[in-house]
């Protein structure tokens, strides 16, 4: 063992021996267990034991569903007239909350015996709330589960779901890889690592009746039905516009307005769009928000990255500055009315660690489209990395409110509202805890279009 | 073996919770050790416990339970870091790699080699940890990423690499 690998045994010896129980003790959580209920069945020995656990929980009182805690006292709740309700996929289940006028919410739907069990990651609503989007792997070879195929080779089923969980159907034309069988590997060199299928981005038409999905290099265009209508080339969408009809997609450098069969194609920026820019269209059609990354990641040496927040014209394809900012930029989203662009970012702090993890900090801005009234709504300090930092950044339909996921200093991922002006900032629910069954977070959630009065 | 079946057939409860005491910790560090990240590294023991605990009528060996519920740990942290590659943090590793003037020697100079270990690529370091905290081979390694073996070599090449810049950093300062 030569010098630098034994200064490296020791030093993850050293950083492992830091670690000490959680802070839900060496006990195992009551939630775990009811976890494990629900996968195994209710059939089975470990459901019997399982359900007598959950049994003496229930009588002992203990609750498992998220609700809201109370509202920060130091932040003065001028809340949204009349009650707000949103949907929420939490753990993979769905819960239809109601949030009153006090920022408490209450559980509408979901939990008990009718609860449904959607079986797999969450992805993306319908705009009227009846349908979602899940991702369901599965071992390929099928039969029991054992080491071999348990993260073996995957078949990625793409769903459309009513929001009950009934009604399944499978999104046809979606690209998969063969089923390897378990041993060396025969994947293509690109996709090492990553044997899954990586679909992303699920944007629902706005009367809801198809979907522009990014597969890698083709956007496919989807009935709500599950059948493909099209295809076209892009690498991400970025939406529909209002009337349906035209669809926004970035083929990695570019941005691009075409109909959805790819005829009458323009291109909005002229220069090239960097990856990871995150271009957002507005809602009005009127406007591109692209972030680019400036400078140097603030790792290691201390300098902190900025990011400028630039601004496409898509009528004119002008392109502007409209603010830089300090860290990276999250996750961006423009009022309903074209008016305002929210922003998250996050910057790390390198100075400050606790046991060998970063401190980082989250902010979510608004700012009008003419660089004026930027306006900080919300902040936190949070342990680790930027990833899940900031989450689904949605405005409330009307405007009057902006919903976001974010963790707390305690690791702890919520969901939380604040008005535009950075007032009534509360969180409307909560991750149990740490550890509990966090794995998975919160979201995606939905505003409704037609709050309760 | 006969212990684990023997509490699984005896289906109580408790006889879960004295598995879980017994291997949450050393499930915790390579969790943590795998994601550099503590809060995450609890998420990810939590749905290994839960998954094995789910699957265990299914296991093949089930005496093996220590070696399942650490290649699930790794499984889940595999997904995560892809996970989040999708997710949120694309955007910031689409700037580094877009600018190899900032690669790894100039952004370790000073930093220790433990921040250096939980500064490392997600499979860079996945890859050390398996190799020089868990102990397995090059092939073990390999197998539980689900990559072949000359990746393993790669990957640990280089993060030694790195890490090695580190401590030569080190001892000029020291």
């Amino acid at each position: 063992m030569n010098r630098l690998e034994s200064k490296i045994r020791h030093t993850l010896q050293d950083l492992a021996d830091a670690v000490e129980p959680p802070a839900f003790g060496l006990e195992m959580p009551t939630p775990l267990l009811r976890q494990v209920r629900r996968r195994r069945g209710r059939t089975s020995a470990v459901a019997l034991m399982v359900a007598t656990a959950i049994a003496a929980a229930a009588i002992a009182g203990v609750r498992f569903l998220p609700r809201a805690e109370p509202r920060p006292a130091d932040r003065p709740i001028k809340w949204f007239p009349g009650a707000v309700e949103f949907r929420l996929l939490y753990a993979h289940r769905m819960f239809l909350y109601r949030v009153n006028g006090d920022g408490s919410s209450v559980l509408l739907g979901s939990g008990g015996e009718n609860e449904p069990d959607l079986n797999g990651d969450p992805l993306s609503w319908s705009p009227d709330l009846s349908k979602v989007i899940v991702v369901r792997p599965s071992p390929c070879g099928g039969g029991p589960w054992t080491q071999d195929n348990q993260d073996g080779p995957l078949r990625h089923q793409y769903l459309i779901l009513n929001a009950d969980g009934s009604g399944e159907v499978r999104i046809a034309g979606l690209s998969t890889l063969p089923c390897t069988p378990p041993g060396p590997q025969r994947l293509r060199p690109a996709f090492e690592g990553r044997p899954d299928l990586e679909v992303v981005g699920f944007v629902w038409a706005p009367d809801g009746s198809k979907i522009a999905i990014a597969d890698r290099s083709v956007v496919h265009i989807v009935s709500s039905s599950g059948e493909e209508r099209l295809r076209l080339p892009g690498s991400a969408v970025l939406g529909w516009s209002k009337d349906g009809t035209r669809l926004m997609v970035y083929d990695g450098q570019r941005i691009i307005l075409t109909n959805e069969d790819g005829t009458d194609a323009r291109t909005i920026t002229t220069g090239v769009v960097p990856e990871g820019a995150q271009p957002t269209w507005s809602s009005d059609d009127q406007q591109v928000a692209i972030a680019v990354m400036r400078g140097r990641p603030a790792e290691g040496d201390g300098k902190p990255i900025r990011t400028s927040i630039l601004v496409a014209d898509v009528g004119t394809s002008n392109v502007s500055k409209l603010v830089d900012v300090d860290g990276s930029v999250q996750a961006q989203a423009w009022a309903p009315d074209g008016s305002t662009l929210a922003f998250a970012t996050f910057v790390s702090d390198p100075s400050q660690s606790i046991g060998g993890v970063f401190l980082g900090r989250w902010q979510v801005w608004s700012i009008r489209s003419d660089g004026t009234r930027l306006t900080r709504l919300a902040a936190s300090e949070v342990p680790g990395g930027e990833g899940n930092a900031v989450l689904g950044l949605h405005w409330a339909p009307s405007g009057s409110a902006l919903g976001f996921i974010a963790r707390d200093p305690n690791g702890r991922q919520g969901l939380y509202a604040v008005h535009p002006d950075g007032t009534g900032l509360t969180r409307l629910a909560l991750l149990p805890g740490p550890g509990i069954i966090g794995f998975y977070g919160l979201g995606p959630f939905a505003w409704m279009d037609n709050p309760t009065p | 073996m006969i212990e684990v079946e023997t509490m699984f057939s005896g289906a109580s409860a408790g006889h879960l919770g004295e598995l879980y005491q017994r291997h949450l910790l050393n499930a915790l560090r390579l969790a943590y050790l795998v994601t550099g990240d503590r809060a995450l590294a609890e998420d990810l023991v939590q749905e290994a416990f839960l998954r094995v605990f789910g699957r265990f009528g299914d296991l093949r060996d089930a005496g093996a339970f220590e070696a399942y519920l650490k290649r699930t740990v790794v499984n889940l942290a595999r997904k995560q870091f892809r996970r989040a590659r999708v997710e949120r943090t694309y955007l910031a590793r689409e700037a580094r790699s877009r600018h190899p003037e900032f690669a790894e020697p100039d952004v370790v100079t000073r930093a220790s080699l433990r921040e250096a270990l939980l500064r490392l690529p997600d499979r860079q370091r996945m890859a050390i940890v398996l190799r020089y905290y868990a102990d397995l081979s090059e092939r073990q390694t390999a197998e539980m990423l689900r990559c072949r073996l000359g990746t393993v070599k790669s990957l640990v090449s280089r993060g030694m690499e790195a890490l090695r810049h580190t401590t030569v950093v080190e001892e000029e300062l020291t």
